[in-house]
């Protein structure tokens, strides 16, 4: 036993507090990651209402040139979007996604193509900044609660770039809510839209009134379903940061207590030692002096 | 086919406003006032700055819509608005808030900020009105 008990329970206490605080962190989390989620969920309607009109529109058969539609030809510059988390602590969460980044941006690069990188949130854009990426734009304003307005902070510049072909493709990588437990990092092609599954079918809902005209509606409705996409995809982040936190600190919690039993069993194993020791000397002590 | 109602659902990206029956809707369209009753034809519409009025036969329900898009198919009206609120939960509007927008407008000559901030006034403008309840 090479520890004194004097310090071995100066490291139980430290752990302990520490374990006090990743505990109280999983808590945050766990109602932050509640609510994160019924954000996501909440989003689905719209999405799914817009995809519908949208549908209803290009299934009409109208032939319809839209610059958020227009697939061009040869992609020259790609604009790379990553989404990332403000705050550390959130397990492997920026780090899979940075990844992922970083992977995308290299496979882009082997095409060719100029890439264009922006990132929200402070986690990638100071690792990517540190490993010499150049970043155009970062966005670390975004707060737990993603709102509409910020989806639309993001896209606007975005969008503007498409439409003038500075830009010729938009990829976002950011984590996919597929479940509570399942939140893969995802890259996604914002832009051009891809026409939505349902447009396939064709002429189903060719006899809506439309007014204004259907081309009219289809030109506003388009940047309104990028904005959309967007708030869903920061809803998204923001929802699988809190889960990511949450196992991390959890794992971090449980690990602190195993740490605390091991610490305590050693303790007591020097203590009583100690003890041992303590009696040998009083023993021994007192049959030198009957001597 | 008068026994019929609607299902009104009024959804903005951030959540589900309001889904409920109805026998009538007055909603604010792109150009001038739309009402809907059951058996209407379907339509795509686009929305103005208005207050969106959902009758059934305990009243009217009145939500506040800032532009948007109205659906009908079958006897179901979808209303989607990226600022959709009821009218209870609309916050005052301040006078000086009304007052800035109409200088910055007249002192802009940008005809994109220009539209914005004519769009910013007409949805203070009508929520004022709304509040007042006229």
């Amino acid at each position: 036993m090479a520890e004194r008990p004097k310090e071995i329970r100066k490291r139980i206490k430290s752990v302990s507090s520490t374990k006090k605080i990743t505990k109280t962190m999983e808590l945050v989390s766990t109602s932050k990651m509640k609510r994160a989620q019924d954000r996501v969920q909440a989003a689905g309607p719209y999405t799914a209402k817009l995809d519908e009109i949208i549908s209803a529109i290009a299934g009409g058969g109208t032939t319809l040139n839209l610059p958020l539609l227009e697939k061009r030809e040869s992609v020259k510059k790609v604009l790379i979007l990553l989404l990332t988390a403000n705050r550390g602590l959130c397990g492997g969460f920026n780090a899979n996604l940075i990844r992922l980044c970083k992977n995308t941006h290299a496979e882009q690069k082997a095409k060719g193509r100029a890439i264009r990188l922006e990132v929200v949130g402070k986690k990638g854009n100071a690792t990517l900044k540190f490993q010499g990426y150049q970043i155009e734009r970062s966005i670390a304003d975004i707060t737990d609660k993603p709102s509409f307005d910020d989806a639309r902070r993001i896209v606007d510049p975005i969008v503007k770039l498409f439409t003038s072909r500075e830009i010729d493709e938009v990829l976002v990588v950011y984590p996919h809510w597929k479940s509570l437990g399942a939140q893969p990092p995802t890259v996604k092609k914002l832009l051009p839209i891809e026409p939505p599954a349902a447009a396939a079918k064709g002429g189903v809902k060719s006899d809506f009134i439309f007014s204004p005209s259907a081309a009219d509606i289809l030109a506003d409705l388009l940047p309104r379903y990028v904005t959309q996409t967007m708030y869903t995809m920061l809803a998204m982040s923001s929802a699988g940061e809190q889960v990511a936190r949450r196992t991390a600190m959890k794992s971090a919690t449980d690990n602190a207590s195993e740490m605390i039993t091991h610490l305590t069993r050693t303790l007591n194993r020097a203590r009583q030692a100690m003890i041992t020791q303590e009696i040998a000397e009083i023993v021994g002590g007192a049959a030198a002096l009957q001597k | 086919m008068s026994q019929a109602t609607l299902q009104v659902d009024i959804i903005s990206p951030e959540k589900p406003v309001y889904s409920g029956a109805a026998s009538s809707v007055v909603a604010p369209a792109h150009d001038g006032q739309v009402g809907i009753l059951p058996g209407h034809a379907p339509m795509v519409t686009r929305l103005g700055i208005g207050e969106v009025r959902v009758t059934d036969s305990a009243g009217a329900a009145r939500f506040a819509i800032r532009q948007g898009y109205l659906q009908v198919v079958g006897n179901k009206v979808v209303v989607l608005s990226e600022d959709a609120k009821a009218i209870a939960d609309l916050k005052g509007v301040k006078p000086e808030d009304l007052a800035r927008l109409q200088k910055e407008l007249s002192e802009t000559t940008d005809p994109a900020i220009r539209a914005k901030l004519q769009a910013d006034l007409d949805w203070l403008k009508a929520c004022d009105r709304l509040l007042q309840g006229v």
